[in-house]
């Protein structure tokens, strides 16, 4: 008779026992899904955010292209084409001794203007700096300055060259010529060199100049009130594509910029 | 003409077939389990081969082996005296192992490893040492056991810590992971608390037996619900990854 009260009691405690993991797990589970939930809605907005900042950024690389082009057609291909219209101008059909040579050089200019005009085109181009690829384009933007014959530009490449993605090499390609930019507007430098480094980590894209410098505190503090050379924007652009944005600069001793990369190329 | 059965061998007959039911719990359910738990794994490495599956069912199965040949034992006890100790004994160092190692693979943090491997070293020194001569390995070890359990018991909270620590967008219930470990918490935590009585008691009395024969098979029924859980587990994400 004292079997029965034994069994009932080791029943009622392995089912107790049995209710107390099972309501546990319910528990957890239950837990798991509220923070899950939080998770979500975390990841969401983080989602939202960064789009905005995307779509931040395009509007403001939108502004600046603008305003490069505006900049272009009225420092350069206006002035060109202005000088032709008025070497035509001053064309006499009956002066036969210099009409040829006005020909001549209006032919020039026109010439120019095109040439310009289709540089210009090359640069804002988003399919052709894809199709051309980081590399090239940025052989194309240092052709460009060689040309003009004002700085003597040097290319280093350290590695293999491979391809990005394409979005990357966009972003990296544009804040290159903001680089370029800045050194022909700020920096009164003579030599600038250009070095690429392909590792299978890593993808490193460095410029540096022999020009004035400038004191990069003050710059940072400068640049929340008045507009400066960009920086913030261009380490801006890097974060976007999770590449890290370095600059090195003392006055009279130059500047150093770098935009380092992680990638995994196998 | 429908011959009314007489209620003394109606009582005998209902008591014949609890025995045999009892018997049938205590003796038989527990390699049947393992095979339920083996089909389990084999069912979910048709779908998704890994290694850790792998040695949790190598594990499984040979439990299943020697279980069924200590049921067989059981039997064989009666004419010949045989003791199927020795068996479980031996089966401690196998499933430490296994578990250990499907725990070291499914845990991300470097401590949650750690403490897996300082676990299954303790249990193995522990098992090993006192399983060494005939005379402790004849008796059945309720300390190494209650030692397993714990230590999987621990693991298991170690795992939902961790889950809970790196909450994703995917559903609990999609994460075979989590169905093998809460079978196991089921299992191990309930086996504590009986290998702990079991340690306790002796079987010298007629009473002591057979308290010890209704705890090995409450021990077996957990273990049977938690085989369970594993099967639905596996055959809940089956379907779901099918439809």
């Amino acid at each position: 008779m004292d079997k029965l009260p034994q069994q009932v009691l080791i029943i009622g405690i392995s089912s107790v026992f049995l209710l107390i993991v099972a309501v546990g797990i319910i528990l957890l589970v239950f837990i798991y899904q509220k923070r899950q939930l939080i998770y979500v809605r975390e990841k969401e907005q983080l989602k939202v955010d960064f789009e905005k900042q995307i779509l931040e950024s395009k509007l403001e690389i939108q502004e600046q292209t603008f305003k490069n082009i505006s900049q272009e057609i009225h420092d350069n291909i206006g002035q060109v084409l202005s000088l032709a219209k008025l070497t035509i101008n001053t064309m006499n059909i009956e002066d036969t001794d210099t009409l040829p040579a006005k020909i001549d050089s209006s032919k020039q200019l026109i010439s120019k203007a095109i040439e310009d005009l289709r540089n210009l085109s090359r640069n804002l181009n988003t399919d052709y700096i894809t199709d051309l690829g980081l590399a090239v384009s940025i052989e194309n933007e240092i052709r460009l300055l060689k040309n003009a014959a004002t700085y003597q530009v040097d290319t280093v490449v350290t590695g293999e060259v491979y391809r990005l993605h394409h979005q990357q090499e966009l972003i990296i390609f544009r804040i290159f010529q903001e680089v370029l930019q800045n050194i022909i507007r700020h920096s009164q430098a003579s030599v600038i060199v250009v070095s690429f480094l392909y590792t299978p980590g890593i993808f490193s894209l460095q410029v540096s100049d022999n020009g004035k410098g400038f004191d990069i505190n003050t710059l940072e503090q400068t640049e929340n009130i008045t507009p400066g050379i960009g920086v913030r924007n261009m380490r801006y652009r890097a974060n976007l594509i999770a590449a890290e944005f370095t600059i090195n600069s003392n006055l009279g001793k130059g500047t150093m910029i770098e935009i380092m990369l992680p990638v995994n190329i196998t | 003409m429908v011959v009314p059965a007489h209620p003394a061998r109606l009582k005998q007959l209902r008591n014949i077939l609890t025995k045999v039911f009892l018997q049938f719990i205590s003796i038989q359910l527990e390699p049947i389990c393992y095979i339920i738990l083996s089909l389990a794994l084999l069912l979910r490495l048709r779908i998704k081969g890994q290694r850790k599956i792998r040695v949790l069912l190598g594990y499984y199965l040979l439990s299943a082996a020697g279980l069924s040949y200590a049921s067989w034992l059981v039997f064989d006890n009666l004419n010949s005296g045989a003791s199927n100790n020795w068996i479980y004994n031996l089966l401690i160092l196998p499933a430490m192992l296994a578990i250990g190692y499907y725990f070291h693979q499914t845990f991300t943090g470097k401590i949650s490893r750690h403490l897996s491997m300082a676990l299954v070293a303790v249990n193995l020194i522990y098992s090993g040492l006192r399983n060494l001569t005939y005379t402790r390995i004849i008796i059945f070890d309720s300390v190494g056991y209650s030692l397993l359990s714990i230590s999987v018991s621990m693991l298991c909270f170690a795992y939902f810590y961790q889950l809970l620590r790196n909450v994703n967008e995917n559903k609990l219930w999609a994460d075979f992971d989590f169905w093998i470990v809460s079978s196991m918490l089921l299992y191990f935590l309930g086996g504590f608390f009986i290998f702990l009585f079991y340690n306790i008691l002796d079987s010298n009395t007629y009473e002591e037996r057979e308290l010890l024969s209704i705890l090995w098979s409450v021990h077996n029924v957990l273990l049977f619900l938690s085989s369970l859980i594993m099967l639905y587990g596996c055959i809940w994400i089956n379907y779901r990854n099918r439809s």
